[in-house]
């Protein structure tokens, strides 16, 4: 019974909940881990997968928790698709409940507290060196996922790709549906993977 | 009343803002929900202060800048803190609900189909394709926004330091993340309040004889 994942999923979501400094970026790479290679909920590619389709979505990126929510109960019944669809919408709950909950609650508390504070002289440092070691966590974060994205593909284009969307999504107004577009048809028309060697 | 000195220009205090405007639960979530559909590809700040400040006039701008730097220090994801802080101010904790759920409902909708339909789609080599080009650029994005954070302050030397620390110390060390970003942010925020302190004297230099 898939029980154990249920609590699987609030132990790896309310953690990631809490060090999702900057957004869910920071945290996606922990994430990743956890899904992948600590709990099998799914394949390196599969994430990957889930993860794109979280970017190309609107709403925040962190809803890809609430796929791997649905992922981890669904794929406990292979042949079975309304079990999996039933049980996938409760993890879909369970998983975007324990992500969204702890922040939330110390947004509404701390918010509260934190406008007494204003006038104190913690305040700009607190501001500064967290935002300084969030930075750090964001380029970490990308770099790992990044890594994993890379899998099986030809690296040089891979980084290629990265490292172009990255630059001009920071620095011009390119609508990054269009570069979704881009990369999309790139990987339909197999341009990122390893050579396949033909004799 | 005197207070410390800070580089950026102080926000004006609590008490000078106007009363809060009664908004009912349901604008709450319609409103939220506008943020979310119009953000499409992002921008979800931008949206969010133009029908907070501007359409619906529930925020001043003020406010609105006072509750983003609030919750940015926070972890999760900005949208949620921001949805979470403007909704608990307006309507108090039901507020709360109705602003995040109107921001993520139909998000998740859509999220839930497409991932059906990845998920019952079998091993089709081309959707895999796609989607790998696709995490490709989802990569890329994710480098974009510490690009964008980190040109904010490159000039700021210890932002730098502090910054490459936590970096290198992550994703080469391979130290674990929490402990880091902990241990590092203190340390970082006691380097802060004492270059905060050096340049801000608290007291004015006695007068001379």
């Amino acid at each position: 019974m898939p029980w154990n994942t249920f609590f699987d999923l609030i132990i790896v979501f309310s953690q990631a909940s809490l060090l999702a400094l900057g957004g869910g970026t920071a945290v996606l790479a922990q994430i990743q881990l956890n899904t992948v290679n600590n709990y099998h909920w799914m394949t390196s590619s599969q994430f990957v997968s889930i993860f794109a389709i979280t970017q190309a979505t609107p709403g925040p990126s962190m809803l890809i928790v609430s796929l791997i929510g649905y992922w981890a109960m669904a794929q406990h019944f292979p042949h079975q698709p309304f079990m999996a669809f039933g049980f996938g919408v409760i993890g879909m709950f369970v998983a975007t409940t324990a992500t969204f909950l702890p922040s939330s609650l110390l947004a509404y508390y701390v918010g509260r507290w934190w406008e007494h504070f204003h006038g104190s002289s913690w305040r700009e440092p607190i501001e500064r060196g967290l935002s300084a070691v969030t930075v750090g966590l964001l380029f970490a974060s990308a770099t790992i996922v990044s890594n994993e994205a890379s899998i099986g593909l030809n690296p040089l284009y891979a980084w290629l790709v990265i490292l172009i969307s990255a630059g001009l999504l920071a620095f011009t107004k390119v609508s990054p549906l269009l570069l979704m577009g881009i990369a999309g048809a790139l990987g339909y028309m197999d341009l990122l993977s390893v050579p396949k060697i033909t004799h | 009343m005197d207070q410390t000195p800070t580089p950026a220009a102080p926000l004006p205090p609590a008490d000078e803002d106007p009363p809060i405007p009664y908004v009912k639960l349901s604008e709450l979530m319609i409103a939220f929900t506008q943020m979310s559909s119009l953000s499409f590809g992002g921008g979800l700040t931008a949206w969010a202060r133009t029908i907070l400040v501007e359409r619906r006039q529930w925020l001043t701008e003020e406010q609105f800048l006072r509750s983003l730097a609030i919750v940015q220090v926070l972890p999760g994801p900005n949208t949620i803190k921001l949805a979470v802080y403007v909704g608990a101010h307006l309507r108090g904790p039901l507020g709360a609900l109705a602003s995040v759920f109107g921001l993520i409902a139909m998000p998740m909708v859509i999220v839930l189909g497409l991932g059906v339909y990845y998920f019952n789609s079998g091993n089709s080599p081309n959707l895999q394709n796609v989607l790998i080009g696709l995490g490709v650029c989802a990569a890329g994005m994710a480098y974009s926004l510490a690009l964008k954070l980190f040109t904010k302050h490159s000039r700021d030397p210890l932002f730098v330091t502090f910054g490459l620390l936590s970096f290198v110390l992550i994703a080469f060390v391979h130290m674990k993340m929490l402990p880091t970003v902990i241990g590092l942010g203190i340390i970082s925020v006691i380097f802060y309040r004492n270059q905060l302190t050096k340049t801000a004297p608290v007291k004015p230099p006695p007068p001379s004889p």
